[in-house]
């Protein structure tokens, strides 16, 4: 399979994974062309034995949690910086902004808010919940995705939900 | 976990649908992978590169052939005359 091939084969998966970590159209983009050329310069190193989509889908993951992580430390370096230079009107860093493209506007303010609690749990928790319930994958899928046991991706979904229910409740002051 | 606490309605993320890549991702995915390329593996660096290490490699084998012969001339000469081919005055 040449490049091209793969990169069609495979591109609305990429993005639609992407999507769901960052909930907006180019953090998506970016994070796309991150997985893509990764796989450009190491399809040498890609085992033949296992499945190409599987390989593709954890690199998405990673540099899906690795582009997040390096926009919070962005974040928190912008307040720091914001300490010491004149009080101006440039924006120091990017605001997060909810613009998912699959979301249907009546859902919008829903999942918003849902998204905003999702995106606070532990990496792995946060993984094997976008896996179980927005890519609709079995719990044996999720498993040889992020190379668990099912029991073990059945445990992180249920803290997941566990977490998500604790940071809502007190969100609303219940 | 308290029966009280609200449970979070994650049916919704079920209706989030599925959306089509950018039309040009791919074009740009090819930009970046000409950009990287280009920066690491640039033909004229490469070339002047080899080329520098040739030369200095020449340049130190003719040094080396050099000096080598001279010394030996030296020493034949001294040798022909009974003397030293060093300047140490003591042996």
């Amino acid at each position: 399979m040449t490049f091209e091939e793969i990169y069609h084969a495979h591109k609305n998966l990429v993005f639609n994974l992407a999507l769901q970590y960052v909930q907006n159209y180019e953090d998506a983009e970016e994070i796309s062309q991150d997985v893509f050329v990764s796989i450009h310069q190491s399809i040498g190193s890609f085992n033949e034995n296992s499945k190409l989509s599987t390989w593709i889908y954890r690199i998405t993951i990673n540099k899906s949690l690795d582009f997040v992580k390096a926009k919070q430390r962005k974040k928190r370096f912008g307040f720091l910086t914001s300490l010491f230079y004149d009080d101006s009107n440039d924006v120091k860093h990017d605001a997060p902004h909810f613009d998912h493209p699959g979301v249907q506007l009546e859902d919008k303010e829903g999942l918003a808010n849902l998204f905003k609690h999702i995106n606070q749990l532990p990496d792995n928790q946060k993984t094997a919940l976008i896996l179980s319930k927005i890519e609709q994958k079995s719990q044996a899928e999720i498993a040889e995705l992020m190379n668990l046991s099912p029991k073990a991706v059945e445990s992180l979904v249920q803290r997941a939900k566990t977490n998500l229910s604790k940071k809502i409740n007190d969100s609303e002051g219940k | 976990m308290t029966n009280q606490q609200k449970q979070p309605n994650l049916d919704l993320l079920e209706r989030i649908q599925k959306v089509d890549a950018p039309p040009f991702l791919l074009t740009r995915i090819q930009q970046r992978l000409e950009n990287t390329y280009r920066t690491q593996f640039s033909p004229r660096v490469v070339f002047g590169l080899g080329v520098s290490l040739i030369l200095i490699f020449t340049l130190n084998i003719v040094v080396l052939v050099k000096y080598n012969k001279a010394n030996k001339v030296e020493t034949n000469l001294a040798q022909s005359m009974n003397l030293l081919p060093d300047n140490s005055l003591y042996k």
